[in-house]
Parts: C-alpha cells; sequence; structure tokens
C-alpha cells in the first residue's frame, strides 16, 4: 500500500454530525453526534448492525441528504451550507456511487450506462476500459435486464470508477447478492480501487466482508463505537 | 395489516385518484344531463302532441269541396278526420319594427275546439267571435302582440282587421317552420293566425271548400291510412302529404332531438374511455409499486382472489366516488339544459323529472368503467407467482425481446438522449395507455373545436359567404319586378337581381329527391353560389347544380342528365323538363339548387305562379337600407322584405343554443384532456422516480433530469398527437354527417386553427401538468428515491 502526502487533507471529516427524521410526533435520531476522520486513499468498511445509520452517514457523505446539525467535509470542501448547484457539481466531480439495488438505467445497455456518466465529466475515451476493468467486455451490448446481479453490480461500479472519483461509496454492494457473487464484486471493487489509490467507504453488516477494509469505523445507534485498523485482506482469500 | 398498506399506496396516489374520480364524475354528469334534458325535451314534445291530438296522416291540395272529409272518415282505421282552409298571405304591422311578414291564416271551427291538430291555449281564450283570431306565440312575443291587440291581415290585397282573443302553441308549429324547404326562418318573420272559420271562408274567397285534411289514425296505420288519402286528395291537386313523422315542424325537432343524443352518448363515452384508461394506468402501476407486498400476502397463504378483490374493489370505488356527485351534477345540468332550450325554442311547458333509467345506466357505465379498469392490473397482481413477487420483478422474456430490438434501432452518441427516446418505447402497455390517454384528450379537443367550426362554417357560408346584397324582397305576383327595376334606379341603389324559386323533384335512373330549385340571373353577383370546389358558379340555361347529397341520392355526375319536375295541382298534368347537371354547389344548410332565371321561369315557375315565388336580391349604399326597406314595406307588391342584417341576426339567435352546447362541451372536453393528460404526465415522472433520483445522484443537475423527463413525455405527447388528430378528423367527420340529411346538410370542417389550437392546448396542458411533477422532482428526497423499489 503506498502513503499519500502528509499535506493532503483528508478525505472525511465530521463533527458532532446528526441526521434526525421527523416521524410525526416523534423525531428518529439516525446519527447521533458522529465524529469520524478518515485519511485519503483508503478502504472504509463502515460496519455496524441494520438501523445504526450507515446508510444515513453514507448519503450524506455523498451529498444526497443534509445533515440537521454537525459539519461534514469531504478532501476539505465543507458538504453543509453547499447550494443545490454546488451539490450538484459535488456529486459529478468528486463522489462515485454504488448502490444495493444497482439502479443501472433500464433502457440502457451496459455500456451505455457507463458512457452516459463518461460523458458528463468528459471521460468518454474511458468508458470501453471502465468496462473491461471489471470483466464485462463482451458483455457490453446487454441491457440490464439480460445481465446477472452480480453482472449488474460491476457495471455500476465500472459506472462509478469511469468517473474517476476522489471518494468511491458503495453501499452493501453485495446486499442483494449471494456470498460467492458478492465476494467476486467485492474481487473487483477491491482490486480497481486499489489500483488507483481511490478512497472508498464501503457499508457492510457483514463482519467478514469487514476484514478487506484497511480501517473498519463501527456504527451503533447513530453513533461511532469505534475506528481500529482493518485487516486489508483481498477479498478473494475471505472465506465465510 | 397488509391490506391496510394495499389502499395505503391508493391513498398516497390520492391526487392522481381524485382526477380519475373528477374524471367519471364528469363522465356521468355529461350523460346523465344530456340524456335526460333529451328526455325530457322528448316527454314535453309528446305530452304537447298528445294532448293537442296531433295528426297522423294529412294531405295538402289546392281545394277541394268540404264532403272529401266524410270521404275521409269512411278510410279504415280513421279515428277522426278534419279539413280546414288554410293560405299564405301577409300581416301588415304598420306601426311595428318589420312593417309586412309571412302570414299564414288557417280557419278553425268556433262553436268547439279543432278534433285533430287543436290548439294550446298559452294566454286568453279561444275564438269566440267572427272578429277575434288566435295568434300563435313565438310570433306573437318576436313582435309584441298580446291578448286584446288588433292584428291586420291581407290576402290578396284584402286585408281584415282581427282581435287577438288569444296566444297559443300549435303542435304543427313546435319549431317554427313554414315548410320543409325553408327550415330557418325567424319567428318574427312568420306568423300564423287561427281565425273563425266562415269569416276564414269569406275572405280567403274559396266558398266552401278547404285545402287540408288532417286525419287521427290507430296506431301503426298511418302510412296506409296516407295512401288513401293521397288517392283521395290526388283529383284536387295534391300538394304534398305527409304522415306525422315527416311534418316538417316535428322532423326538424326530431332531428334536433337525434342530435341531442348523440350528443348524449358519444361525449360521456369518450370520458368513461379515457377515464377507464386512466384508471388502469393508475391501478397498474399500484400494483408494480405493490409487487413485494403481494408477494408477502400470498406467501403468508391468501388466495389470488381475495387479492383480485382487493385491488377491483379500489376500481369500483373510485368510480362509485365519481359516479354518485356525477348523478346529482348531472340532473342539475339537465334542469338548465332544459332551461335554455325551452327559453331558446319558446316551449312555455318543460318538464324536468328525475330518469332513473338514465341515472342507473350512467352508475352503472361508470361501475363497469371502474370494474373493467381494474380487473386486468387486478389479474396481474393475483397471478404473480409468489417467488417473483417477493423479489419484485415483473419483466417478462418477451418484453427483454422487445427492448432488445429498441436498442439496436436506437443508437445516439451522446447517451443521455437515449433515455428519453427508449423511455417512450420501453413498456408497450405503459406506452399504449399513454398514447391511448393523449389521443383521447387531442380527440376530444378536434371534435369539439370542429363541431364548433361546421356551425360556424354553416352560419359563415349561409350569411356572408353567400349574401353579397342588402335586402331580399319577395313579391307578390310575377309582374312586380318591374317594380324592383325601377327602384333600382333610385339615388343610393347598386344593384337589383331577380329570383324565382319553386319546389321540386329531381329524378335520375336511380332515385329521386325533393330539392327548392332557384333561377338566379346569369352573371349576377348579389348572391355568390360556390361550386363544391370553391369557386364561384354561374348558371346556364339548360343546366343546373345541385347539392353534394341530392347528387350523391340521384347517383349523378356532372355531365348526366336529371328529370326536374313539379306535380301541378289543377291540370293533373307535371311540368317537366330535362336539365344537365352543371356541377355540384356547395351548400352548407338547405337543398337548393340553381338554375338561370328565364330558363326556371319558363319551364316551370309562371306555370306554377302562385305556387313559386318571385324576388329580388337589392344591393345599395349602407346608409339607405332603411329607407329602402321601408320604402319596399310599403309597396303592394312587395309580401316581405327582409335586410341581410335582421336576418343574420335571427339566425344567431337560433344558432346561439348551438354554440352554448358547444360551450359547454369544449370546457368539459378541455377539462377532460387536461385530466387525462395530467394523469399521464403524473404516471410517467412518478414511475421514473428512482432512476432520475439515481441520475441525481450520479451528479446530473435537476434541470437536466427534468429535461429528460419532459423530453420523453414530449416525444409521448407529439406521438399521441400523431394518432389522435386523424382519429378526430375522422371521428369529426363521421359525427357530422350523422346530423346531415337531404335538406339539412352541415360540412365537417377542420381549419389549420384548429390543428394549431389542438397541439398548443396539448403541449400547455401537458406543460401544465408535469409543472407539478417536476417541481417535486426538484425537492425529491434523492435518499430516499435511490433505493425505493420501482
Ligand atoms: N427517511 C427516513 N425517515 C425516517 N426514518 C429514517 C429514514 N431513513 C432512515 N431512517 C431511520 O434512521 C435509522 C438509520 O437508518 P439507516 O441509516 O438506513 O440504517 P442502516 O443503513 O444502518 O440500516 C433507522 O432507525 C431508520 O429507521
Ligand atoms: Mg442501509
Amino acid at each position: 500500500m503506498q502513503e499519500r502526502r502528509q499535506d493532503e487533507p483528508d478525505a472525511l471529516v465530521s463533527r458532532d454530525l446528526w441526521k434526525q427524521y421527523p416521524m410525526g410526533d416523534v423525531t428518529v435520531d439516525a446519527l447521533r453526534g458522529v465524529n469520524l476522520r478518515l485519511p485519503a486513499g483508503q478502504f472504509v468498511v463502515l460496519l455496524g448492525p441494520s438501523g445504526s445509520g450507515k446508510t444515513t452517514l453514507l448519503n450524506l457523505a455523498g451529498g444526497l441528504d443534509a445533515a440537521t446539525k454537525g459539519e461534514l467535509a469531504v478532501f476539505g470542501r465543507a458538504l453543509n451550507g453547499m447550494n443545490e448547484a454546488q451539490l450538484t457539481a459535488y456529486r459529478r466531480e468528486t463522489v462515485g456511487f454504488v448502490f444495493q439495488m444497482f439502479n443501472l438505467v433500464p433502457t440502457l445497455t451496459a455500456l451505455e450506462n457507463v458512457r452516459l456518466v463518461a460523458q458528463l465529466v468528459g471521460t468518454d475515451h474511458l468508458a470501453d476500459q471502465a468496462i473491461a476493468d471489471v470483466g464485462l467486455a463482451d458483455r457490453a451490448g446487454n441491457l440490464p435486464s439480460q445481465l446477472s446481479g452480480g453482472e449488474q453490480q460491476r457495471v455500476a461500479i465500472a459506472r462509478a470508477l469511469v468517473k474517476q472519483p476522489d471518494l468511491l461509496l458503495a453501499d452493501e454492494p453485495t446486499g442483494a447478492l449471494d456470498f460467492e457473487t458478492g465476494r467476486q464484486v467485492l474481487s473487483v471493487l477491491w482490486q480497481q480501487t486499489r489500483s488507483r489509490r481511490m478512497t472508498v467507504i464501503m457499508v457492510t453488516h457483514n463482519t467478514i466482508l469487514a476484514r478487506m477494509g484497511d480501517t473498519v469505523v463501527r456504527l451503533r445507534s447513530g453513533q461511532v463505537v469505534g475506528t481500529e485498523p482493518g485487516e486489508a485482506i483481498p477479498p478473494s482469500q475471505i472465506t465465510p | 395489516m397488509l391490506w391496510r398498506k394495499l389502499w395505503a399506496d391508493t391513498g398516497a396516489l390520492a391526487r392522481q385518484a381524485s382526477a380519475l374520480v373528477v374524471l367519471i364524475c364528469l363522465g356521468v354528469a355529461l350523460y346523465v344531463g344530456l340524456y335526460e334534458a333529451y328526455q325530457n325535451l322528448g316527454d314535453a314534445y309528446d305530452w304537447i302532441y298528445e294532448t293537442t291530438e296531433f295528426a297522423d296522416a294529412s294531405v295538402l291540395l289546392s281545394a277541394a269541396p268540404e264532403s272529401l272529409v266524410e270521404s275521409a272518415e269512411t278510410i279504415p282505421h280513421v279515428r277522426q278526420a278534419m279539413g280546414r282552409l288554410v293560405k299564405d298571405g301577409s300581416i301588415i304591422q304598420r306601426d311595428r319594427e318589420r312593417k309586412r311578414v309571412v302570414g299564414r291564416f288557417v280557419g278553425v271551427p268556433r262553436q268547439h275546439r279543432p278534433t285533430v291538430n287543436d290548439l294550446w291555449v298559452i294566454e286568453g281564450h279561444y275564438v269566440a267571435d267572427a272578429d277575434e283570431a288566435l295568434l300563435e306565440h313565438q310570433f306573437a312575443a318576436e313582435n309584441g302582440y298580446h291578448v286584446g291587440d288588433v292584428i291586420k291581415c291581407s290576402y290578396l290585397s284584402r286585408e281584415r282587421d282581427f282581435t287577438v282573443a288569444g296566444l297559443v302553441l300549435s303542435p304543427e308549429y313546435v319549431y317554427l317552420v313554414p315548410s320543409e324547404h325553408s327550415p330557418f326562418v325567424s319567428p318574427g318573420t312568420f306568423g300564423v293566425v287561427f281565425v273563425e272559420e266562415d269569416r276564414a271562408r269569406e275572405w280567403l274567397g274559396v266558398g266552401r271548400r278547404i285545402t287540408e285534411i288532417h286525419c287521427l289514425t290507430d296506431a301503426g296505420y298511418d302510412e296506409e291510412v296516407l295512401e288513401k288519402l293521397e288517392a283521395l286528395a290526388r283529383p284536387y291537386g295534391l300538394e304534398t302529404s305527409f304522415v306525422q313523422e315527416d311534418q316538417p315542424s316535428k322532423r326538424l325537432l326530431t332531428l334536433d332531438q337525434q342530435g341531442f343524443r348523440k350528443l348524449s352518448v358519444f361525449f360521456p363515452i369518450l370520458f368513461l374511455l379515457s377515464a377507464g384508461l386512466s384508471l388502469y394506468g393508475a391501478l397498474s402501476r399500484i400494483v408494480r409499486l405493490q409487487v413485494t407486498i403481494i408477494g408477502m400476502l400470498k406467501a403468508s397463504g391468501f388466495t389470488s382472489r381475495e387479492i383480485l378483490v382487493q385491488y377491483v374493489m379500489q376500481g369500483v370505488l373510485i368510480a362509485v366516488a365519481g359516479a354518485v356527485p356525477g348523478s346529482i351534477l348531472g340532473h342539475w345540468l339537465a334542469v338548465w339544459l332544459n332551461g335554455m332550450y325551452a327559453d331558446a325554442l319558446h316551449i312555455p311547458i318543460m318538464k324536468a323529472g328525475i330518469h332513473w333509467d338514465t341515472l342507473s345506466i350512467g352508475f352503472l357505465l361508470a361501475i363497469a368503467t371502474g370494474f373493467a379498469a381494474a380487473y386486468l392490473p387486478a389479474r396481474t397482481a393475483a397471478r404473480l407467482p409468489p417467488a417473483v413477487a417477493m423479489r419484485g420483478e415483473m419483466e417478462s422474456a418477451r418484453g427483454i425481446t422487445a427492448q432488445r430490438r429498441l436498442v439496436e434501432w436506437s443508437r445516439l452518441r451522446t447517451v443521455i438522449y437515449l433515455i428519453p427516446l427508449r423511455g417512450v418505447f420501453r413498456r408497450a402497455s405503459r406506452t399504449l395507455l399513454a398514447l391511448g390517454g393523449i389521443a383521447g384528450g387531442v380527440v376530444i379537443i378536434v371534435t369539439t373545436f370542429g363541431m364548433h367550426a361546421s356551425t360556424m362554417d354553416a352560419l359563415g357560408d349561409f350569411l356572408a359567404g353567400s349574401r353579397k346584397y342588402d335586402i331580399d324582397i319577395q313579391f307578390r305576383r310575377p309582374s312586380s319586378l318591374a317594380f324592383a327595376r325601377s327602384a333600382a334606379a333610385l339615388p343610393g341603389a347598386r344593384a337589383v337581381s331577380f329570383t324565382t324559386s319553386i319546389p321540386v323533384r329531381a329524378r335520375s335512373s336511380w332515385d329521386s329527391g325533393e330539392m327548392m330549385l332557384t333561377g338566379v340571373e346569369r352573371g349576377q353577383h348579389l348572391l355568390r353560389i360556390r361550386s363544391q370546389s370553391g369557386e364561384p358558379v354561374d348558371v346556364t340555361p339548360g343546366e343546373i347544380w345541385i347539392p353534394q347529397q341530392l347528387a350523391d341520392r340521384l347517383m349523378v355526375e356532372p355531365g348526366d342528365p336529371v328529370m326536374v319536375e313539379w306535380v301541378e295541382s289543377s291540370r293533373q298534368r307535371p311540368l317537366r323538363r330535362a336539365f344537365q347537371v352543371a356541377g355540384l354547389v356547395d351548400v352548407a344548410i338547405g337543398n337548393s339548387a340553381y338554375g338561370e332565371f328565364d330558363d326556371i321561369r319558363r319551364s316551370f315557375s309562371d306555370h306554377a305562379y302562385p305556387e313559386s315565388s318571385y324576388g329580388a336580391f337589392f344591393a345599395c349604399a349602407p346608409s339607405r337600407v332603411d329607407a329602402f326597406k321601408h320604402r319596399f314595406d310599403e309597396s303592394d307588391e312587395v309580401v316581405s322584405v327582409s335586410t341581410t342584417e335582421d336576418v343574420t341576426e335571427q339566425i344567431e339567435e337560433q344558432f346561439a343554443l348551438m354554440l352554448i352546447f358547444v360551450g359547454v362541451l369544449l370546457s368539459f372536453g378541455l377539462v377532460l384532456a387536461g385530466s387525462t393528460i395530467h394523469s399521464v404526465a403524473t404516471v410517467s415522472i412518478l414511475e421514473r422516480t428512482r432512476e432520475l433520483a439515481t441520475l441525481r445522484s450520479l451528479g446530473f443537475s435537476a434541470r437536466t433530469t427534468a429535461g429528460i423527463a419532459a423530453a420523453e413525455l414530449c416525444v409521448l405527447t407529439a406521438l399521441g398527437l400523431l394518432v389522435g388528430i386523424p382519429l378526430g378528423k375522422w371521428l369529426n367527420h363521421l359525427y357530422i354527417q350523422s346530423f346531415s340529411t337531404e335538406s339539412l346538410a352541415f360540412r365537417a370542417v377542420l381549419p389549420l386553427w384548429i390543428y394549431v389550437a389542438t397541439v398548443l392546448m396539448v403541449y400547455v396542458l401537458v406543460g401544465l401538468s408535469s409543472w407539478g411533477a417536476l417541481r417535486r422532482l426538484r425537492s425529491m428526497d434523492l435518499a430516499q428515491a435511490t433505493k425505493a423499489g420501482e
């Protein structure tokens, strides 16, 4: 693993980050004062039981949702206080998303799904390579409905990577896949982000998968209960 | 609990559900309103016809001895026969606005009420004295006659004064028509005066002779009786004969009613169809949203049947929610329409009963719509295998092949443009639904506009298009023409052109048909006659121009010969003459055919006088119109004078009714098109929420994503227009055609502005209805939307 330079800002810094959802008379505290500092270039695994606030934190980091209070900065840029145009630019330039349910555009082929984003950020020439990188060169012309779940998720990864984002966010990317398929997908994700020294935050509730992270952040009831170094084992070597 | 969830989603689509309720409500209201109005109208007329003993069979003849009535009474199945004397002359009103109008004088007995064609005395009393007369109430209202006033009547220059004893409604003039040849007459210019029999004989000067026989027959024997009646009348110069259904006033009334009836079925059905389509779309969407819940329901043991019932119930409940207020609204509409109609036609009685049959049909139609629309999605839901349902997928193999083909067919460099393009065709069912909805809206807009345009066209044609003169004069006798010629030499006069008309029958080897043959001077330009292709027509001796409808009926083309005949009464020798069809004339209203003045005069009019008429078109300086009118009014040579301005006003009044209907329909149509398009727009955007949210999380701006959704809708709308406009055009044609008869032709016209207006309106509607949905898209919760199942 290569070290990043010291003066480079941290990938993510949060201070007393709160997210509350009003639900009728009561408010649900999804995040309750999260303090976090994640250095750049790491593969971070966000681990916690269901309902602990993982998705909420990831969505805040991705600029899909706004915090109720507290501060959140990604690569030194504060997300709270950004207007819609700035958020759009942030989502476009800084982050890549991989969703649990893949969220591919159903009417576009695998390659077109990747090119859609590549054209947005001006990296159209990288689209073919991105599809090849996730091992789908021969399925590039297939529609999502003609791909297996694992293949769809690999397209989603290619779609996120082709943007060459500073931060890749993956919310339970294997949640809809069986273990073996999930492991293959994670291998692709791991390899591709490793080789580019990309910062990754991957959410999972699976402690076994957590072993692949450089850093493991444990979340419980909306609070960080521990940040520890991970084992950084390649997914291909993880056994259930 | 789970059941609750099923219904909660319907609640979440409350805006859409309420749009559907409104649609169904309008459909039912329109049906109930129009159909009840039609029924009320029918009831009112039937009541009038029944209580007045309206004749079942009638013959009009030149003159016959009164004893002919006794012979008529011996015809089998004749229940009652009545003979009477009727003559046309003029009513002179020196101190009123119209100095001289056409008067029809009808003899009625003094000792008892007429046994056939009785009168309904609205005001005053029945004739009790030879100096008294009864006046048809529409004419009285138009010209300001009241009971007790004196009316001056003139027949062949013999003037008589009568005291108006009462204002009456006659079954023969419910719809005020002098004869089948003049369907449009203003109540102000045609007065029917019922005078005491003995006085009529003495004044109208034909001794103990009658000109009409009217019979009541046993039910179902009218045609049979009429034939025998005709045979009886033939030696006495049979002029025309008809059963009750063909009596000119009743025929036009029936036509009017039928139009009403067509409206009351045609438009509501369009409404309910659109509502059904939208409902189908909404429920399909709900089912897709609830696929996983359905899976769980099934996994936990609910039967397909139970699930089916739940979804069908949703559709039926929406239908009921619309049908209840719809029925009430419809009943009000009927009462209102009847009021308008009664006013416009001066019908003093109008019943506005509740017609339970119509209400029930409206209700059932609505429920059937709800049921039919809900059934398919409900069945889809019920048939979902639990495993598939729980995975939340509903893609079929066939769908995938279709998509594959779509991909091959559509390739673009810039991928983002592919999304709306392919989105349009993504799911055939959805596309068809949306297309159907938009096309339905378009059809409604086009047909309502089309109706308006055809009406205005008929009007415009009748008035501005053809009348280039200021005054229309009807003469007393052929020799009066000289009088008009002398008037044309006066200062201010511009032109005069003579005309003569006579009702004739045209025959080909195929069929025959009636027409009003009008002779106009060669080279005249005061009455503009246009050919089918819009060219101005000039007449030449030996040739006649006939209307399209007649040509179709006779199966003749320009160049073909037709035999024209007039059955002359007293001499029993018909006047016949062969003409060549010069071409087809474009007449919006009426059944006029045109020939050369002298030709027609010599062949028919001069021999048929006084059954033919002579007149002149007169053009003068605008400031002199009133002076000339006055001058003609005063003259003994003139039977009636009408200015183009008066006629315009009168006809516009008659058409006002039609325009009200069109207005009502147009506003209903717009609401319908609007709500259909609204639901299509909303669904097509809501359905894409997850996809659009994903695009935004990938870094596309809110504007771009909204643009994609809007572009898809615009393409869909364009397709809807492509389908809807020709369909609307075709339906409009059918619809307008269904109004046309031998004597009354409407053209289906769709001027360019209708297309432009339709396209604009549809896009404005799409814009308005997607605006709300797009706004919601801007402020949507991306975090939620990206994980929501489709
Ligand atoms: N949109 C929302 N409205 C209300 N409550 C929410 C919403 N999203 C998440 N929550 C609540 O916030 C808490 C954290 O949710 P989430 O971040 O999705 O957890 P995780 O991803 O760890 O399973 C949960 O209790 C969840 O019910
Ligand atoms: Mg989660």
